[in-house]
């Protein structure tokens, strides 16, 4: 079930109302009731895959209760070797297998079978979450849990189930202790989030993938260098539209029932370091990765040496952790080269003047655009044929002044005073409620209706 | 604690909500979302048939079918199907 269908609307209206009316009529069944629902959702998806996310939030619940409080180590180890096993059964056995066969078969091993394992969705998020939940427990960060329910809501809440944002247990949990407000829900802010992240989603990363991006990384050959190059570029914009689209309509959802997910894109692209460009992309997962991974491997405490090599290491295994291919290696393995010499070079100090500073935004904002390439491309033949394209000269056919009207609206968005949301806000806070959901109505059916036909999944469904 | 993060100032950029977030009562917010999403299904009103088709064969699924058709056929009568078609031509421009 995603978000931006007709399907979806229906669901979250019968589950928008029965929260509220739970919440003032019979508080008990909140918990559950959004349980409920969290399953109803991904069982949309699949009922098999389901019965194993409630069994990875049971395990987690267990080995909380037996981690809690900085006690039992190895405990803490087992339970989240368990979820990395589950992980790595689904991400990595079939690519490990495959990898490993022309070893086997120059060595005269029989050849080792090759499963095709069909991927759960959101499995990275939710597994992410349990080890956050284990690991909180144990640090004494959150409260562990008598009951399951509790750590099962948190894994599941379906706002964030299918691809985050990554909320910590220490920041859910908490939330879930009380009822929320029903005086205080933050209707307009929460409306102009998923308006404005269906709009970055149905218009602009879908208009780009299917007009630009899609058909150039198919067949790189038959595309003329300009069309590469905005393809490109292009890609940039759609990932930036379609994963921080959907951010924004997870932490809309979850605000219109009363939770909060913190925000997880900041305007990336106005970094003028990559190390800035990792506190603005993807907030969830890379404070995730700092303080789950990199810190744990002594972050920046020991030698220079050492924090380079905990720098590659953490971005090596980013990359890895988003699938089991070689281009989200090269990805990983090129953010963390670009960290490394950055610090080397002493970069991460703020630049001096005007020239300097778009000197450093132009270098970063290109080794994002590049890492992007092989972040999209299908496999690494692909890559090679983009750059024999480039130098190629095929007729260019793709770019349209739409498509390019959609890629600049792309970045006028991006680029946008940062509290442009806060601005429009204030013009719609004094509207009556029915005017306001008129509003609502038709800006979203506007959007549905300036989108290419039909629902492209999200980029980060597949992680 | 409730709702906190409207409470207390995050710092710059790491928040969408604030204390100066526009706050309503459940009621009024289920009237803001339940007329948002009956102005989309008045527009989108042949798109809700299509989906209703799309929907796993269970108890209730025919009769939901009939209800989207019923409410495709009286937008319809309203003309409202043809208006969306106008935006949709307009908003496609240059594709």
């Amino acid at each position: 079930m995603l978000f931006p269908t007709g399907l979806f609307a229906i669901f979250f209206a019968a589950v928008f109302a029965g929260h509220w009316l739970a919440v003032r009529h019979a508080p008990r069944l909140v918990l559950p009731l959004l349980l409920l629902a969290s399953l109803v959702f991904y069982a949309a998806f699949s009922v098999e895959f389901c019965v194993a996310l409630v069994a990875v939030g049971l395990w987690a619940w267990g080995f909380g209760l037996v981690a809690a409080g900085g006690r039992k180590r190895g405990t803490l180890a087992l339970g989240i070797g368990g979820v990395l096993a589950w992980l790595g059964w689904f991400k990595y056995a079939g690519f490990l297998l495959r990898e490993a066969s022309p070893l086997g078969a120059a060595l005269g091993l029989p050849p080792l079978p090759a499963p095709e394992i069909l991927l759960p969705v959101g499995i990275s998020f939710y597994t992410f979450q349990a080890i956050s939940y284990m690991v909180d427990v144990h640090r004494g960060e959150a409260r562990a849990e008598a009951s399951p329910l509790k750590v099962l809501v948190y894994l599941t809440f379906f706002p964030h189930l299918a691809a985050g944002p990554i909320v910590r247990a220490a920041h859910f949990l908490p939330q879930l202790h009380t009822l929320p407000d029903r005086a205080r829900v933050p209707v307009v802010m929460a409306g102009l989030l998923i308006l404005g992240g269906l709009a970055k989603k149905m218009v602009m990363a879908n208009e780009l993938a299917t007009g630009l991006v899609d058909p150039v990384f198919r067949d790189p050959l038959a595309h003329g260098p300009l069309d590469i190059l905005l393809a490109c570029y292009g890609y940039t914009i759609q990932i930036w539209c379609d994963f921080s689209g959907y951010s924004d309509m997870a932490i809309g959802l979850a605000a219109l029932l009363g939770y909060h997910f913190p925000r997880n894109f900041n305007q990336p692209f106005r970094a003028l370091t990559l190390s800035e460009f990792w506190r603005r992309w993807h907030i969830s997962l890379s404070t995730w990765l700092r303080d789950y991974l990199y810190k744990p491997l002594g972050g920046s405490r020991g030698s220079e040496a050492r924090t380079r090599r905990n720098l590659l290491l953490t971005m090596l295994l980013g990359g890895i952790w988003h699938g089991a291919a070689w281009t989200f290696v090269l990805w990983g393995a090129l953010h963390g080269a670009a960290l490394v010499a950055e610090r080397a070079l002493g970069l991460r100090a703020a630049a001096t003047g005007r020239l300097g500073r778009l000197l450093r935004w132009a270098v970063t904002f290109h080794i994002v655009v590049a890492a992007f390439v092989l972040f999209r491309a299908p496999d690494l033949a692909t890559i090679g044929a983009l750059a024999e394209g480039l130098a190629q000269g095929a007729p260019d056919s793709l770019w349209t002044p739409r498509l390019l009207a959609i890629a600049a609206l792309g970045l006028a968005l991006h680029f946008a005073p940062p509290d442009l949301r806060q601005r429009a806000e204030a013009v719609l806070r004094p509207l009556p409620a029915p005017v306001l959901g008129l509003v609502f109505g038709l800006a979203m059916a506007a959007i549905i209706l300036a989108a290419p036909a039909g629902v492209a999944p999200f980029i980060y469904f597949q992680f | 604690m409730r709702q906190p993060w409207l409470q207390t100032q995050a710092e710059s950029g790491t928040d969408d909500f604030s204390p100066r977030s526009a706050t309503r009562p459940a009621g009024r917010a289920a009237l803001v979302v339940g007329l948002a999403l009956l102005v989309f299904a008045a527009l989108r009103s042949a798109a809700l048939v299509d989906a209703a088709y799309g929907l796993p064969l269970a108890p209730g699924t025919e009769a939901l079918i009939s209800a989207a058709e019923g409410w495709d056929t009286a937008m319809a009568a309203l003309g409202l199907p043809a208006v969306a078609e106008a935006l949709a031509g307009i908003l496609s421009t240059g594709r």
